[in-house]
């Protein structure tokens, strides 16, 4: 707070837009991005959505940034524990948002409780104390970014008449802390020499004095805070080509660390009047001084790939997957009134669900392709990318099957499938950017591209059979066999077979990995024996079938059941957090893993009896 | 004779080769899978391997089950009698039956696997060398005479009441109390009598085993006696204690610990370097490596170990497992896997793949569905 003092505070136009910063490049969790994705990331941890006060993240971002005393009023804190409110001693709002002001004392209140649960075993960790924690890490952060460019933003400080001679002053430069920076040792030195002639009792300093003083105080004040302030890694080094290392900076840490060369100068000066103009709210410059930015990071050699970050800023305005998922559910809607009748005289509608989850099934391909593009790997290497993936052949499989069968159930399917594992790729318990680095044993363009686009394939296939047998399972229930029930049973038969073949060589390819990797084939890992749990339950249906052991209800309950040693193999086993794929633990999902086990044991028992009444 | 031999081993084998063996084996071969993936949250790996997977009979709760060793041989049976009896050895059944022989010399392999896969670490700090593979589960209890061991006793040995004379001497210990994961605590002012440095002043308790095998500290309280009266008495000591007790006997040095088990390569690792990278502005590693010399009698060679690319030497796989860059210089732990039946998953694999997709094609000429009435 102290802080914000020293920072001049600006009268602000409502019409300017900041989300040109936007279109600037940050390194962050290791990947160079636009600084709207890391925006949107950021206002997400905080305030649970990618924007704020019908501002763009960006635009919110531009605003902590460039007007600190602005920002810290954005209740953008939502904390949904009443406890951790309890805990912070904050006031109920009708929404659970709170300010930084609000919470700063309650967070400097826990510090000490922070030390004692820091200390503790973090798997017992209760919500509140995760909760807290996370709070703390959200406040650091927070104040990281109100202390971003406190170096270039104009300062509220009174320059004492002794040194101002010292400076040289214009317009565009002035009273920003690097400015002043030429005259802080002289500050200084005056400073100790009036501590050491009259103390440290203020009262005894004479006006000039205490100008003096209290000037030097706020420099340091203004550096101390931007200690290990590295959040903003928006400026390269520029010896970054010795150490073969693309290593970006923060303003404050590339001052500090001492990497500014001499394509840092003109990068920090661009930094200075995009402020000044947001500050003066001249949009103009503002954009003017951005592209010069952009023009200067690129003379520095070490940003040569732009257009993946004007294709990223494009894909976070529109994002295919999302557009994908709208028109699933309009495949959805149509299959279901074609299916049901109502829609049976409207032959258009047999078009609009056709096209829209061909549609759905390419934009999905087409997020997936911009994923390989911005990521340069093979699409799957973590829980959502392969959610995403396999939501992508479901339903393009599903749209395949659909041609050669054309009576819409694959559509149904298909778009129930795509809606389904869409919801799980929203939900997925994480404030991290969907598109990180990978650890280093995933670190492998081969096997990523072997065995775990296999294995996902295979789940894919294991999802479209389920889903097929379910639907069978009801049609069964029906007073009528369905006419085209033996070509969808042949259709099952093969799609099963297809499920085994990608599942069993997965598996086997994820052997070899493991064997490349940690020589040995096979450990009984838990992600191991979940793959092998996958191919023992469809071999165990396909032999059970040879030797005619279930009656065709049977068979589609199980193959029904299929989803659960899925959703058990896929997600299931990274929840238990042992073993050696440790790159793959999640957590948060097991009491929906656990909803979604008893809602299918219950619907599928419910079939099975009601066809076998039905047969009786 | 001979011909009712013949007829009632004819009997087992077309018994043994019928299909509902495979379809009431494959279900608790799963129940299995299931219970002991989800046993190795509380228990670990290890513990759930042997438990459930390695094991030829099992408990679920009171229950005894098959285990995995059982289900999987029963498997291998029914696969193999129904492949010689069973098959019909024609063109269109040549993918089913190839992928059904790929399936057992995946399992022969298994087999050969767990009898001789030995597992270890080997730690080398960066300009050093070693040969020393330090397994990471077995423990020893060992006596050193002057530094030369005397006698090793593998843990799972080692029962308390048992006593065992120390070589060579008149002297003998017992076994008091043993703890696969013991606790140290102080030992109180009133239980000291009796005891010698470090049992003096500590003692240990039996604690749950950890989930990480390698984790648990192995330890041992013994009494001593048939030295003299001053050494007689009780010691303890535990896995990696620095300072093991130790009793002198006719002047030589007599030490008591529990050490792991190590073996030696056949070949000499040097440690060049060892390199972390990180993937930029973050603690996050994007790759490991360390450049070694490996020393084969007058033979050397440089090699790189790094994730993913291990250093395979005589049958040793070296894979980079971890690291400690916390000293003065670096150390690499590289896991050592010795595996006799590592070519069996690749032969397995080729002829899986072969026979799956050539039923794949058949199945698709033939246009058969099984599963059509």
């Amino acid at each position: 707070m102290m802080l914000m003092l020293c920072v001049a505070s600006y009268a602000h136009a409502s019409s300017f837009s900041g989300n040109s910063l936007g279109s600037l490049p940050i390194l962050h969790e290791g990947r160079i991005k636009p600084i709207d994705t890391f925006a949107r990331i950021t206002l997400k941890q905080f305030y649970g959505r990618e924007s704020y006060d019908k501002k763009s993240a960006t635009e919110w971002l531009t605003t902590t940034l460039f007007d600190p005393h602005a920002a810290i009023n954005d209740k953008i804190f939502r904390i949904e524990n009443p406890i951790l409110r309890h805990q912070l001693n904050l006031v109920e709002h009708k929404r659970p948002l709170y300010n930084f002001t609000e919470i700063s004392s309650g967070l400097n209140a826990t510090l000490n409780d922070m030390q004692a649960i820091l200390q503790k075993d973090q798997k017992s960790l209760t919500p509140a104390e995760r909760d807290l924690i996370a709070m703390h890490k959200n406040a650091v952060l927070y104040t990281q970014l109100l202390r971003s460019f406190s170096l270039i933003l104009p300062l509220n400080v009174k320059i004492p008449d002794e040194l101002k001679g010292f400076i040289k002053q214009d317009k565009a430069d002035d009273h920003t802390f690097l400015s002043l920076k030429k005259i802080e040792q002289i500050a200084l030195s005056k400073t100790k020499e009036i501590v050491a002639k009259k103390g440290e009792d203020l009262s005894q300093y004479t006006q000039a004095e205490l100008n003096i003083v209290t000037f030097s105080y706020q420099l340091q004040l203004l550096q101390n805070a931007a200690e290990k302030n590295e959040i903003l890694r928006i400026i390269p080094s520029s010896w970054n080509a010795k150490n073969d290392e693309n290593i970006w900076y923060s303003p404050w840490a590339i001052f500090q660390s001492g990497n500014a060369g001499p394509e840092t100068a003109p990068l920090i000066t661009d930094l200075k009047n995009i402020a000044r103009a947001y500050l003066e709210s001249n949009q103009n410059i503002f954009d003017s001084s951005i592209t010069d930015y952009k023009q200067h990071l690129h003379d520095t050699g070490h940003y040569t790939s732009s257009y993946k970050i004007d294709l990223e800023r494009l894909v976070n305005q529109f994002n295919p997957f999302d557009i994908g998922f709208g028109l699933a559910i309009i495949a959805f809607i149509a299959s279901c009134l074609l299916l049901s009748g109502i829609g049976a005289h409207m032959a258009w509608l047999r078009h609009i669900a056709l096209g829209t989850l061909a549609s759905s099934a390419i934009l999905q391909g087409i997020f997936i392709l911009y994923r390989i593009i911005i990521l340069e790997r093979p699409p799957v290497g973590t829980l959502y990318e392969s959610i995403i993936f396999v939501s992508f052949v479901a339903t393009l499989l599903a749209w395949l099957c659909e041609r050669r069968n054309r009576d819409m159930i694959f559509v149904f399917l298909g778009s129930l499938s795509a809606i389904a594992l869409g919801l799980l790729s929203f939900n997925i318990p994480s404030s991290q950017d969907s598109m990180i680095v990978l650890s280093a044993v995933l670190n492998t363009q081969f096997w990523l591209a072997t065995h775990v686009l296999c294995i996902t394939l295979g789940y894919a296939w294991c999802i479209l059979v389920a889903m097929l047998a379910h639907f069978m399972l009801w049609e069964k229930t029906k007073s009528t066999t369905p006419v085209h029930f033996t070509n969808r049973l042949k259709s099952l038969h093969t799609l099963t077979l297809i499920a085994l073949l990608l599942t069993s060589v997965g598996t086997i390819l994820g052997g070899i990995w493991a064997d490349q990797s940690w020589g040995r084939f096979w450990g009984w890992d838990p992600k191991e024996n979940g793959a092998l749990l996958i191919v023992l339950w469809i071999a165990w249906i396909m032999h059970a079938q040879l030797g005619k052991e279930f009656s065709e209800k049977t068979l589609l309950a199980l193959l029904g059941f299929t989803n659960v040693i899925v959703a058990m193999a896929w997600i299931g086993v990274n929840l238990l957090g042992v073993g050696l794929h440790s790159y793959g633990f999640t957590e948060g999902l097991l009491a929906g893993l656990a909803a979604f086990t008893i809602a299918e044991i219950a619907l599928l028992t419910y079939l099975w009896i009601k066809v076998k009444n039905h047969a009786a | 004779m001979l011909p009712q031999i013949t007829t009632f081993l004819n009997k087992i084998s077309m018994r043994l080769a019928r299909i509902d063996i495979l379809f009431w084996t494959l279900p608790p071969l799963m129940v299995l899978l299931v219970i002991g993936t989800i046993a190795q949250k509380y228990i670990g790996l290890y513990a759930s391997l042997h438990l459930y997977f390695a094991s030829f009979i099992t408990f679920i709760g009171p229950i005894p089950f098959p285990g995995g060793f059982t289900l999987i041989t029963i498997l291998f049976v029914n696969m193999l009698m129904k492949l010689l009896i069973f098959s019909k050895w024609s063109w269109q059944k040549s993918g089913t039956i190839l992928v059904h022989i790929g399936v057992l010399i995946l399992i022969i392999g298994g087999g050969i696997t767990a009898l001789t896969q030995r597992e270890g670490f080997l730690i080398v700090k960066q300009g050093e060398e070693s040969n020393i593979v330090e397994d990471y589960h077995q423990r020893i209890f060992r006596i050193t005479k002057d530094g030369t061991p005397i006698l090793s006793i593998p843990h799972e040995d080692i029962s308390e009441g048992q006593i065992i004379a120390i070589p060579n001497t008149a002297a003998s210990l017992k076994f008091d109390q043993f703890c696969l994961h013991c606790n140290v605590e102080m030992r109180g002012e009133n239980e000291k009598a009796g005891w010698h440095a470090p049992g003096s002043s500590m003692k240990l308790t039996d604690a749950r085993p950890l989930p990480e095998h390698e984790q648990n500290m192995t330890g041992v309280e013994f009494t001593v006696t048939g030295i003299d009266s001053k050494q007689d008495g009780k010691y303890l000591t535990f896995d990696k204690f620095p300072k093991p007790p130790h009793v002198t006997i006719n002047d030589a040095d007599y030490k008591f610990e529990i050490v792991r088990e190590t073996r030696e390569l056949p070949f000499r690792i040097h440690l060049i370097s060892f390199k972390q990278t990180l993937h930029a502005g973050t603690d996050m590693a994007k790759a490991y490596q360390s450049d070694v010399t490996v020393i084969d009698g007058d033979q050397k060679w440089d090699a790189r170990i790094e994730m993913n690319e291990p250093l395979r030497y005589q049958g040793y796989t070296l894979y980079q497992s971890s690291f400690d860059i916390s000293g003065d210089a670096p150390f690499t732990i590289l896991n050592v896997v010795q595996n006799k039946g590592q070519i069996f998953p690749y032969i397995a694999t080729i002829v899986m793949l072969v026979g799956l997709v050539l039923h794949m094609i058949l199945r698709r000429k033939h246009k058969r569905d099984a599963w059509v009435p």
